[in-house]
């Protein structure tokens, strides 16, 4: 029981990173129908910007900041540079090699930088060996730290979404851009603006997870793609459906890793996004397609 | 026709030329590259018929590749096949993963099975890794019957590099010629088309999953084949060559080669395979590069370096020797209607709901066989909503729509050719890159008899078929007055000229009933003329035409009967002459429109 409840804890603190990594692909998704393939490399481009910062000196909270900060602005550029040309060339599928290439040359860049060594993250606010007894299972703090962070940020972001106008004016911009646009709203600064928030929810995602996991350059790969998974399992578009898709691609990984093998886990992960794919493309949450003609 | 003949020479001739490279005292380090060449050619080119033509994205190959390499090693190591066999096994298990990654293609937006197939990649590379006992693990496969090895033999003959680096030319060499037939086939235009617009290939009875699915699987076959020359060609295997890397090179080469076009897969191979190996010292700066180009090439060199070259393949074959128009098999399917008084389409009960919008609210009418029947209502009235439910786009909520006597709703966009009907759209969807001809060509794809194999094989009676479909299709383009824009892109036409396409294209369908959606907007005077006389013609033909259409004059001149819908209800039926005069028509849709 006790192996169980430790399982389904980590299990829970995995897929909280997951949410946020889906979260972050919604964003972009509702603007431009597009999802960023760099997505894992951002998130690894802010640890290692953070722990830059850091080793200058900068204390380790507003360390993260910076890199979280920046890497909301590169991503910004990129929508920009790599996205919005593409698009604007009409080439249906360009984009995603145009920002799977731009994740390959930050991994590169930081590969070159830093080395293809795996470093530590320092702990924040909790230290490893900090606990929490809960349904009497140890529970690291540094995991029950990502989920009361993950799950923070996304209500907030969904508060903001829809009590504000800067989320009606999203929102309205997801919906008919070209309507919008006829009301005044500059839905390419809006498209711009959405791309800040992914990659900074990307930066997020990675430095909550990063004292736990250990980084390298090829870190974010692997949890980009289950963060897709998990918002391909919610429905990619719904927020609800990011946090139960991060949440139960989490927990199933952990299961499979726990019980079965630790060999197996990416395997069955990929094995759910085909079922989903194959047998309910929307997701649990997220609406059907409607072809527009 | 000599010219084609010629060119065949001169491509075996500059084959056997290469082939016969290693034999004229080239050092073996030269023969390997020569090899590796030529395998890395096959990588490319399975790139370019997926990720090309088809336009659907592959960023795991090196998944497929390795299911080649393996599959071809393990048998021909454990289960003792002789390579001759290996290697089409080979083949065989990687189309089947090829398959297998493709699955969902049906289902979703083609980006999906981006991040599918890099997690594949992925995957693939665990499971080399980890399934010990087949793949050896990190350890790797050794022993694999190879010339390095001089245990490699072939129909009891002993291989060596040379005569090996020969066979893999000669096999390019081969593959080449069926993937140049291939692409220009109806198969290869089919996978244009849907890279182009998954509808309007739908409407001209193409399966866009099925399409998709084949790509995925036709191109596996080149990446299992590299996979197994590569496997006999090294004697070793280990993960490491099959890693996410190997995928990312396999999309340079082609994209920076040059997607879609003959030429792009030879360069982008024969560059970077011998970069890397004359640029040691830029080892470090790879991957860089290789980011770089994709991120960049869409924008600044979106046909790699063949674009340069500025030659295009296209997507007909060019009639053979023998193969004149005369000799070609009459291909003439009368659009002649049975006689029969069933209504060409029936509609009853059509209803339709948007979330709790009532799109279409219990709709009856007849398009009787034979008329040109008009409907018209003011916009958003449900016309567009009737048509989409009636080409198979959407479902509908309740009610049924018949086709001679067939029930046709519920069944998919691609099925309607079947029974001759075919469509235009309200906003022209083009193949962008596609000429008219091809374009037109495409129209005719559910007449096409010849398999997908015999296509590839290039047989001689799959040329007669195209040749005479093809004079069929130059006919249509002469009808609808495109004659003169025969060999222009579809996606540099004027407006007007890309709607009289769309026509077109639906004409070479050769539907029974054909649905044209608003096809006078945005034409010109002259050209409402003539699309009224081509009307006309298809009418006295005995084709049914049923009309949507907002130029009042345009189409009470053409039609028999007419439609009138208002808020997802029928408010008319019956003859032009009575609509106009009808008080509830007036007061909805024509105001004071007094007519011609």
């Amino acid at each position: 029981m006790n192996f169980f409840l430790q399982l389904l804890f980590a299990g829970v603190s995995q897929g909280a990173i997951y949410a946020l990594i889906a979260y972050g692909f919604n964003v972009t998704f509702w603007t431009l129908k597009v999802v960023n393939f760099a997505h894992g490399s951002c998130l690894m481009i802010s640890v290692m910007l953070s722990l830059a910062a850091y080793k200058l000196g900068a204390p380790i909270l507003l360390a993260m900041v910076c890199g979280i900060a920046v890497t909301g602005a590169m991503v910004g550029i990129l929508e920009r540079i790599a996205v919005r040309p593409v698009l604007s060339r009409g080439n249906g599928m360009g984009w995603v090699v145009s920002t799977l290439g731009a994740g390959i040359v930050l991994q590169a860049l930081a590969t070159l930088i830093w080395g293809t060594q795996a470093m530590a993250f320092p702990s924040f606010l909790f230290e490893s060996t900090d606990y929490l007894t809960l349904l009497g299972v140890k529970v690291s703090m540094q995991l029950v730290l990502v989920v009361i962070a993950a799950l923070l940020v996304m209500l907030v972001l969904e508060a903001l979404l829809r009590r504000t106008i800067w989320g009606k004016v999203l929102r309205a911009a997801a919906f008919d851009p070209e309507s919008a646009r006829l009301r005044g709203i500059p839905v390419q600064r809006v498209v711009t603006v959405s791309f800040v928030v992914s990659g900074a929810l990307a930066g997020l995602a990675g430095v909550l997870i990063a004292p736990i996991s250990g980084i390298d350059p090829g870190f974010g790969l692997n949890l980009m793609i289950k963060g897709f998974v998990a918002a391909v399992v919610g429905g990619l578009g719904s927020s609800l459906g990011a946090m139960v898709g991060g949440l139960a691609v989490g927990v199933i990984e952990l299961f499979v890793g726990g019980y079965i093998s630790t060999a197996w886990r990416n395997g069955v992960v990929f094995l759910l996004l085909l079922l989903v794919l194959m047998a309910h493309p929307q997701g649990l949450l997220g609406r059907k397609a409607t072809v527009k003609v | 026709m000599k010219q084609a003949a010629s060119r065949t020479w001169m491509w075996l001739g500059l084959s056997f030329a290469f082939a016969a490279l290693p034999f004229m005292g080239i050092s073996s380090r030269w023969t390997q590259l020569l090899a590796l060449i030529g395998i890395n050619t096959l990588l490319a080119q399975s790139m370019n018929i997926v990720g090309g033509y088809a336009g659907q994205l592959s960023l795991g190959h090196a998944g497929i590749f390795a299911a080649g390499a393996y599959g071809s090693a393990v048998l021909s190591t454990k289960l003792l096949w002789p390579v001759w066999l290996s290697i089409p096994g080979g083949v065989g298990i990687a189309m089947l993963v090829g398959l297998l990654v493709a699955l969902p293609a049906e289902r979703v937006r083609d980006f999906y099975l981006g991040m599918v197939t890099l997690a594949f990649g992925i995957i693939a590379f665990e499971i080399l890794q980890y399934w010990t006992p087949v793949t050896g693990g990190f350890m790797g496969l050794s022993n694999i019957p190879s010339p390095i090895l001089k245990n490699l033999s072939l129909l009891g003959l002993s291989v060596n590099l040379n005569a090996y680096c020969a066979i893999v030319v000669l096999l390019v060499a081969a593959f080449t010629l069926v993937k140049a037939n291939l692409i220009r086939s109806h198969v290869g235009r089919a996978f244009v088309a849907v890279e182009g617009s998954d509808l309007a290939a739908a409407s001209l009875g193409i399966r866009p999953g099925r399409t998709k699915h084949l790509a995925y699987v036709i191109s596996a076959a080149w990446a299992g084949l590299a996979g197994a020359l590569y496997a006999h060609l090294t004697a070793y295997l280990s993960p490491d060559s099959f890693d996410l890397w190997v995928s990312v090179s396999i999309l340079v080469m082609a994209i920076f080669g040059g997607l879609r076009t003959f030429i792009g897969p030879f360069l982008g191979a024969a560059f970077f395979t011998l970069l890397p190996e004359f640029m040691q010292g830029l080892k470090q700066y790879q991957l860089l590069a290789y980011g770089a180009i994709l991120m960049l090439s869409y924008i600044f060199l979106p046909q790699g370096m063949a674009g340069l070259l500025k030659s295009r393949t296209g997507y007909i074959k060019r009639p053979g020797p023998g193969t004149m128009a005369s000799e070609a098999v009459a291909v003439s399917v009368p659009h002649a209607t049975p006689a029969t008084d069933e209504a060409a389409i029936r509609i009853r009960g059509l209803t339709r709901h948007f979330g709790g919008i009532v799109a279409l609210g219990g709709v009856d009418f007849d398009v009787r066989t034979g008329t040109i029947h008009g409907l018209i209502g003011p916009n958003g009235s449900g016309k567009s909503t009737l048509v989409n439910i009636v080409t198979g786009i959407y479902q509908p909520s309740a009610g049924e729509v018949f086709c001679g006597g067939t029930r046709i709703n519920g069944t998919q966009p691609y099925r309607m050719v079947g029974f001759g009907v075919a469509r235009t759209f309200q906003n022209p969807l083009m193949f962008a890159e596609m000429t008219v001809r091809e374009s037109v060509l495409t129209g005719a794809h559910s007449r096409f008899r010849t398999g997908v194999v015999l296509s590839m094989l290039g047989v001689r009676s799959r040329d007669r078929e195209e040749a005479a479909l093809l004079a069929e299709a130059d006919k249509i383009i002469d009808q609808v007055g495109l004659g003169a824009f025969r060999n222009e892109l579809a996606s540099t036409l004027p407006y007007g000229q890309k709607r009289m396409l769309d026509l077109a294209r639906a004409l070479a369908t050769r539907p029974r009933t054909l649905i044209l959606d608003e096809p006078a907007a945005g034409l010109s005077e002259a050209e409402l003329q003539q699309l009224a006389l081509l009307l006309r013609r298809l009418h006295a033909d005995g084709m049914t035409i049923l009309l949507i259409e907002h130029h009042l004059d345009f189409l009470f001149n053409l039609v028999d009967f007419v439609t009138v819908l208002d808020h997802g209800e029928v408010i008319f039926d019956g003859r032009p002459a009575d609509a106009r005069k009808d008080e509830r028509v007036i007061e909805a849709y024509l105001g004071n429109y007094v007519g011609a």
